[in-house]
């Protein structure tokens, strides 16, 4: 299926949910902030989340900044 | 050293009056000994998107337990984008330290006071503790007072220019007139700047180029953080400044030649 992360367009199999995701793509101890659909979702609730067509996550960090 | 008045920003007693920023550092293990050797308390962090396909390390790793952290929402260009930050970070990592900036404008960094104001109002309105980085404009501080922040961060000079206190005098104008911390960030290129920003009276003085950009990193974390002790001790001793004409320091002779009448 066709997802948006971080603004761009990826191509993922099918039939995954938030945590698959994360875990695909990033280290446990990368990400700090996901939203999804522009929702903010719990740590605890990723599995629960079913990846649909389109959807748009995002995935921010914190990183330095003065 | 007693200070009668420690500095106390959102309920927390800050005996180190130098903040650090993050950024720029070229390894995150100089950050880290930066903070730990140069007894900072307080540091400041960013958010970013992730670059998935360039992995990088979280930086709380690298930032000792107790160490205050405020959340920098740099990259809004507006007030709605800067809530957006705040909120986020609270949500995800319950850090509630909020340095306000919001700029437009790419070639000078300045930071959008009016767009600050706002913001201030809104985040200081759900329990934040507000720190609004700003051009220093009296009015402006006035509206930040009342909008609810905890501290004022007025700029030295430029974002990284390192060019000091070329807003020293409008800063101090501040001092003198806002009843709130003020915290001079930005612009503070050397030691020397922050020392002569804590003899105006600023709060705490917080800087991350110099820190971050220095050849020996670690080196100069420590030499700021006297300094800004050596400033603040200046300040609390109410030194003479400036006079327009000499003034001698040691008496006259006096036994040297007769004095014509």
């Amino acid at each position: 299926m066709h997802l948006i992360i971080n603004g761009e367009k990826r191509e993922t199999e099918d039939s995954l949910n938030l945590q698959d995701l994360l875990n695909h793509f990033l280290r446990q101890e990368e990400y700090i902030i996901v939203e999804l659909n522009g929702n903010l979702i719990d740590k605890n609730e990723y599995k629960h989340h079913k990846l649909q067509n389109g959807d748009s996550i995002e995935l921010i960090q914190l990183v330095g900044g003065g | 050293m007693h200070d009668k008045n420690p500095l106390v920003i959102g309920g927390k007693t800050i005996t180190n009056r130098f903040f650090l920023g993050t950024g720029k550092f070229k390894r995150k293990t100089d950050m880290q000994r930066c903070i730990v050797e140069g007894n900072i308390q307080v540091v400041t962090i960013a958010m970013r998107r992730i670059d998935i396909d360039r992995h990088e390390e979280n930086i709380l790793q690298h930032i000792p337990d107790g160490i205050i952290l405020m959340i920098n929402t740099s990259g809004a260009r507006n007030a709605g984008e800067a809530i957006r930050i705040a909120r986020l970070a609270k949500a995800a990592s319950r850090i509630s330290w909020i340095k306000i900036e919001v700029i437009n404008d790419s070639k000078y960094l300045l930071p959008d006071n009016y767009e600050t104001v706002k913001a201030t109002e809104t985040l200081a309105s759900e329990g934040f503790t507000v720190l609004p980085y700003m051009y220093p404009d009296l009015y402006v501080a006035r509206d930040l007072v009342k909008a609810g922040a905890a501290a004022i961060m007025p700029l030295g000079s430029l974002i990284g220019s390192g060019q000091g206190l070329s807003a020293g005098k409008f800063i101090d104008i501040l001092i003198r007139e806002i009843n709130l911390p003020i915290v001079v960030d930005a612009g503070i290129g050397k030691p020397s700047h922050a020392a002569e920003a804590m003899e105006l009276g600023a709060a705490a003085v917080l800087a991350n180029t110099a820190v971050a950009t220095a050849e020996n990193p670690i080196l100069i974390a420590q030499a700021f953080s006297k300094a800004v002790k050596a400033g603040r001790m200046a300040y609390l001793s109410g030194f003479k400044t400036a006079r327009e004409s000499a003034s001698p320091s040691s008496p006259l002779t006096g036994f040297l030649f007769e004095e014509k009448n």
